[in-house]
């Protein structure tokens, strides 16, 4: 390392020590008000002074005017000097004209901008004060106990609970250092972890960050305070080596993070390290967390938390109605209750509709007629007869379709009874305006189309999701020349880990969501330009069955596997379990 | 109250939301001592807001208030040490400082406690220096306003101050 090099470090090192030191510097909230009472206090005298100051001068000129009266008159009239001196001195009284000061105004302290534990607000602070919370919670009054509370139950890392020294407290700030007993073959080595810091509000104290102790472990995104939306992107510097972290967000309420926590690596030169972390959070604050487990016996080795508010983003609206199936037949449903509003096709008796997907003003759905029969067909919003629009080749049967437009169709069709040499399954694409097809066969399973295949904004490629065994991916086939099943690219690239995909759908933004089951849940994925970003999840152990997006990307409805159905609208942070008086697997907006 | 003094109480609050924080931090940097840092800057705020008159701008009212923070916790410094010298003597305020951390990494011997208690051990003026330069990003000439010295001489005591802090660093690792 060069002299330069040396140089450059310890700058860098100085200033993150300085700016490290002064975060956990925390003014009491007073100060404003001490200033402005002693700016009052300061304006009071000054109008006492003024009036004092004008009868001082007449005073000093009267007094100057008799002495020089006294030395110029003769001493045989002495009496108008002993006559002006007599009785006591006149008390001055305020000039009227000069403003009574004010009483000195005083600002009520705020709540800390970035506390976020064990309260958010004042009002939950009063309501906690109110119902005698100081009596029933007393480690709320305490910071030492507050503190390893904080470590244990909201950072959820246990046995963290040695105070080193004792608790430092300035004013109505407070930093607690804690650590843990790391045993190390025969030794036992005390260790601190970390230096929660807190600020009492009212009767509370309430938790504003955690530090590293040994101040290796930093955060320089996000910044305390900051308004985070998700995913959140976190990093910090790459001190050590060999290091590794993991990286949360979390509230009150418990873990906002949305997908599965992955550790981190840093270290080892490389100046910086960072990650993004998707969350949702019901919570108008939190803190993101990290924490670095040691490699001696896989404990906590150090904390560090960044308190951080939850960014409002207006959530969009959603459609009013959406479209699904009851008793066989395409119902329009309210979208807000989940109530069917009215029948769009008659009952059907031994068939009936599924699948509905709502292009323009027409539903298309596919039609059932018996067993392995079925036909793509079509109605009007408004009312009307259906109309067959594409029927399936000899012995298929569609099993899943995707619209471009009124005219150009992407079918999936499957084998009923295949025989030799006959393609288990065909991805076949019709204009229907031109009469023009191309299909692509897929001669056994796997691979196949799983989910209904979508059209890509191009209105030429065909976005789906394949299985391939026990692994399934989304690919994009050029819909009217691609000759094989092999012959897809992948249209999102979507990490095995993440799990499963297993429905895909491009809006009218060309934007390409993806249902992925997760070993957590089910989760919503949006991939546009390269770039995957997640939009929502919905927890528990159901299969995702439908995706539906409204053209402008704003409003998704999920459906899984039993029909249960979740509305998502874009800047939501909250997920809605729609109604539904029926199962609908299979739906549209 | 006249438009004069309205637009000091007015000028009084922005300024005070703005940077109050950063300069109690400040002092506090180079005090080590919040509620005299809070002091510090509270009798600041007070001198700038009776001099808003002659400030009437709210870039030279934070150079006054730096200007006055740094020299008012000059003063203070200067009153504690005092005090100290007639005091029991104590245990070091940084001994707590020097337990052990949880991890013996590559930078776990020089890290930021180390730092602070070798930035402590410098002379004032360089302690001065290298705090109004790394932690509140100020320009040479920033810094020569608010020490009241020249830029020549900020030069000087901000390269004096990494030598030594390198050195006392170095002893200590």
């Amino acid at each position: 390392m060069s002299a330069d090099d040396r140089d450059v470090r310890l700058e860098e090192l100085l200033r993150t020590s300085l700016y490290d030191e002064a975060e956990t510097i925390v003014p009491a909230g007073d100060g404003l008000s001490r200033i402005q009472g002693r700016v009052t206090t300061r304006r009071a005298r000054a109008a006492w002074w003024h009036p004092m100051a004008a009868l001082g001068g007449v005073a000093v000129v009267a007094v100057a005017g008799f002495a020089a009266y006294a030395l110029t008159r003769s001493p045989a009239h002495p009496s108008t000097l002993q006559t002006s001196n007599n009785g006591p001195a006149p008390t001055p009284t305020p000039d009227a004209s000069v403003p009574t000061p004010s009483a000195p105004s005083v600002v009520k302290p705020t709540f800390p901008s970035s506390a976020f534990y064990p309260f958010t607000s004042e009002a939950a602070e009063k309501q906690w004060v109110a119902q005698d919370g100081p009596s029933k919670q007393p480690w709320i009054l305490d910071p030492t106990l507050e503190a390893k509370m904080f470590v244990a139950s909201f950072v959820q890392q246990a046995g963290v609970d040695e105070v080193f020294g004792s608790a430092h407290i300035v004013g109505r700030t407070a930093t607690v250092t804690l650590g843990r007993t790391l045993h190390d073959g025969n030794r036992a080595i005390p260790v601190k972890v970390t230096t929660v810091s807190l600020t009492k509000f009212d009767q509370a104290w309430l938790v504003v960050g955690a530090t590293d102790a040994g101040g290796q472990l930093k955060l320089t995104s996000p910044r305390s305070g900051q308004a985070l939306t998700s995913p959140a992107f976190v990093a910090g510097p790459g001190y050590g080596n060999d290091e590794s972290v993991q990286v949360d967000v979390r509230t009150i309420s418990g873990v906002a993070r949305t997908g599965d926590i992955q550790p981190v690596a840093f270290g080892n030169g490389v100046p910086q390290w960072s990650t993004t972390v998707p969350f949702s959070a019901a919570d108008p604050r939190g803190a993101v967390v990290a924490v670095e487990l040691s490699m001696a016996d896989g404990g906590p080795a150090r904390i560090t938390a960044v308190g951080v508010k939850f960014a409002t983003v207006q959530a969009a609206s959603y459609p009013q109605y959406f479209y699904g199936v009851k008793q066989g037949r395409v119902t329009k449903f309210s979208a807000s209750t989940g109530d069917p509003v009215s029948y769009l096709t008659p009952a059907e008796p031994g068939g009936g509709a599924s699948d509905p997907q709502l292009v323009g003003d027409q539903v298309f759905y596919l039609d059932g007629a018996g067993t392995c029969v079925n036909a793509l067909r079509s109605v009007p919003v408004a009312g009307g007869a259906p109309t067959t629009v594409a029927q399936p080749d000899p012995g298929y049967v569609i099993s899943g379709f995707g619209m471009h437009g009124p005219t150009i169709a992407a079918m999936f069709e499957t084998a009923c009874t295949p025989a030799a040499g006959q393609p288990q399954g065909l991805l076949v694409a019709r204009d229907l305006a031109a009469s023009t097809s191309h299909t692509i066969p897929f001669p056994s399973f796997p691979p196949m189309v799983v989910g209904d295949p979508t059209w890509a904004a191009d209105g030429t490629h065909v976005v789906t999701v394949v299985r391939t065994g026990t692994q399934a991916d989304v690919r994009q086939y050029d819909a009217f020349k691609a000759a094989t099943a092999d012959s897809g690219t992948p249209a999102c690239s979507i990490d095995a880990g993440l799990g499963l995909p297993n429905v895909a759908h491009v809006d009218g933004t060309g934007t390409a969501w993806v249902a992925i089951q997760t070993g957590s849940g089910m989760q919503v994925v949006r991939c546009a330009g390269g770039q995957l970003s997640p939009a929502f999840t919905v927890t528990g152990t159901d299969t995702p069955a439908d995706l539906a997006v409204a053209d402008n990307g704003q409003a998704v409805l999920l459906s899984d596997t039993s029909g249960a159905v979740w509305r998502w609208t874009a800047g939501s942070t909250v997920v809605t379990q729609v109604q539904v008086s029926v199962p609908q697997p299979q739906l549209t907006w | 109250m006249d438009a004069a003094a309205r637009d000091a109480d007015e000028a009084l609050v922005a300024i005070y939301t703005a940077h109050y924080r950063s300069l109690v931090r400040l002092s506090a940097l180079l005090l080590h001592d919040v509620p005299a840092a809070e002091d510090v800057v509270q009798d600041a705020f007070v001198a700038m807001h009776a001099s808003w008159k002659r400030l009437r701008d709210t870039d030279k009212a934070l150079a006054y208030l730096r200007q006055a923070v740094v020299n008012r916790s000059r003063s203070r410094l200067r009153h504690l040490k005092v005090v100290d010298r007639k005091a029991p003597s104590l245990l070091p305020a940084d001994a707590r400082l020097h337990m052990p951390s949880a991890e013996t990494g590559a930078m776990a011997a020089i890290d930021r406690a180390h730092v602070l208690v070798a930035l402590r051990s410098l002379p004032q003026r360089q302690r001065e220096v290298l705090v109004l330069r790394y932690y509140s990003d100020l320009s040479e000439a920033q810094i020569a306003d608010a020490m009241g010295i020249s830029t020549g001489a900020v030069k000087s005591h901000a390269s004096r101050g990494m030598t030594a802090l390198r050195q006392r660093l170095e002893q200590t690792s």
